[in-house]
């Protein structure tokens, strides 16, 4: 079929995108070309552009990019940041020993509205709130490890951590006597609220008594099982429950630190029965507390490719 | 391939090539024509889809006008075309989101995009215009690039970037040129907030 003569030039006008401007600079392209430049673009590229102005910066965080791993790491005495991108080596970038880790700061500002990590850690000393410095919004993350922090911190990334898609929550507190515990037994509400989705975890090592019993307690009218080191909580949503789990050293003695806990709090199926899952306590323990048990990291397994304590192997049909 | 010697071919500085192969005829804005193998026009999904609607044989290319590209001038579709016979019969890339995009520019390319600024920008409208994949890839990459070591203050240099003042400039002179009123009614607004007063109306 042969076309007009006469139509092939309205056939090609047609055509156009809308714009029939030609593009000379940056500013001429549109919003999705300029995105297709920045995704192109290295990391330290982006956080330069960035800086340029507000609309520039706006739309290099529109595209985020992905990091499989950092880590934070803020004490007074050193600061470090280490960041692998997919398919990258990892970068650090250290501040010069002794210089105040407030001069890391806006680096880490910066990464958080920028990066998407499946696996963010965080290592800052209990005597600083570097959190102070940062200005808030929607973290992107799958996996967070908080490994130590001040009280103030925690409570920034835990009130940070509501709002995001994250899957895993780990919160290192075995050396915080003044955890805010009760700030923990929040967790649960706001997965309720949320109607969070199956297999959202939250991991914590405490130094804290007694926890079994303030969960019953805090959750009293909702609790459909209860044994010695589980409990089941009904949601809102008749297809989820609650589980709380406490995980039992059975092969260490702890006469000296008679409080430390091991908690896994996890979304699951109603429907799962106990007999039809592998709870993997000494698997998510030892994500918890390497340190407990030196024989699970003499096999192959590397704690950052691993498939992380929020792959929990379900013996469980979706279907 | 150098790109001096890619087989795009515009009518006004050399002779038609006399193949068996079946070519199209493109006039830019500014009335530069071109032959561009069928081939190589397959890697414009755009330009490919038009021709096959066409449904044209070597004769209608030859007795028709040249299929006009009213968007682009002569300079750019020289170089559009030119990177499509250098790279016609290569596997257009799928973007299935699966995968992080790492490009890759080849000799070629890097070649035929040694040109200003200005130049470049245009390739790459021109391209996803077109839809080119791989030349906008390619093209997007070598602007990329060009942030490289660069500081916020020479990045606004290098892409003439409004500082946020003039955006902000930009904006107000956008708004009034839809609205000359609300100006009006801003500064008489902020005018009443400076004497005092707490309503406006």
């Amino acid at each position: 079929m042969n076309a007009d003569v006469e139509n092939l030039t309205e056939k090609t006008d047609n055509l156009s995108i809308g714009d029939s401007n030609y593009s000379t600079n940056w500013n001429n392209l549109s919003g999705k070309l300029k995105l297709q430049c920045i995704e192109k673009m290295e990391l330290k590229e982006r956080l330069l552009l960035r800086c340029t102005s507000k609309s520039e910066k706006t739309l290099v965080d529109s595209n985020k990019i992905q990091a499989s791993f950092a880590e934070f790491f803020i004490f007074p005495e050193q600061s470090t940041v280490s960041i692998k991108l997919k398919n990258k080596p990892t970068e650090h970038l250290a501040l010069p020993r002794g210089k105040n880790y407030k001069f890391i700061v806006p680096l880490i500002e910066s990464l958080l509205q920028l990066v998407s990590f499946d696996q963010l850690v965080i290592r800052s000393s209990e005597k600083i709130d570097f959190t102070d410095e940062l200005s808030g919004g929607q973290l992107h993350v799958k996996c967070f490890w908080h490994e130590s922090c001040s009280n103030k911190d925690l409570m920034y990334w835990l009130n940070a951590l509501k709002s995001s898609e994250v899957e895993t929550i780990k919160f290192d507190a075995d050396l915080n006597e003044n955890f805010p515990f009760d700030k923990l037994l929040k967790v649960p509400n706001i997965w309720i609220d949320k109607d969070a989705e199956i297999k959202k975890t939250f991991l914590v090592q405490v130094l804290k008594d007694g926890t079994m019993d303030d969960f019953k307690k805090t959750f009293s009218d909702r609790i459909v099982c209860n044994s010695e080191n589980l409990i089941r909580i009904r949601t809102d949503n008749p297809a989820k429950q609650i589980a709380l789990e406490l995980g039992i050293d059975e092969g260490e003695d702890y006469d000296d630190i008679d409080a430390l806990q091991y908690i896994r709090m996890m979304v699951i199926p109603s429907e799962l029965q106990e007999e039809e899952y592998d709870w993997n306590t000494n698997k998510w323990m030892n994500l918890l507390d390497p340190e407990r048990d030196i024989s699970y990291w003499d096999s192959d397994s590397d704690v950052y490719d691993s498939d992380g304590p929020g792959e929990w192997e379900f013996d469980y049909d979706d279907d | 391939m150098s790109v001096e010697n890619a087989p795009v071919v515009d009518v006004d500085e050399a002779a038609i090539p006399v193949e068996k192969k079946m070519y199209y005829r493109f006039e830019s804005n500014d009335k530069k024509e071109f032959r561009v193998s069928e081939l190589a026009i397959q890697q414009s999904e755009t330009l490919n889809r038009l021709v096959e609607a066409m449904g044209y044989t070597s004769e209608d290319v030859e007795n028709k006008p040249a299929i006009a590209i009213e968007n682009i001038d002569g300079k750019t579709l020289k170089l559009v075309f030119q990177w499509c016979e250098h790279h016609k019969g290569e596997a257009i890339p799928v973007d299935d989101g699966s995968v992080p995009k790492i490009v890759e520019i080849p000799e070629f390319d890097a070649k035929l995009m040694d040109i200003d600024n200005g130049l470049l920008f245009k390739l790459i409208w021109a391209a996803d215009y077109l839809n080119i994949v791989q030349l906008l890839n390619v093209s997007c990459k070598k602007v990329a690039n060009m942030a490289q070591g660069k500081t916020p203050a020479q990045l606004r240099r290098v892409y003439l970037l409004p500082s946020d003042e003039e955006d902000e400039a930009a904006k107000r002179a956008a708004q009034e040129a839809q609205d000359p009123r609300a100006r009006e009614v801003e500064e008489e607004f902020e005018e009443r907030k400076r004497q005092g007063g707490n309503s406006f109306f």
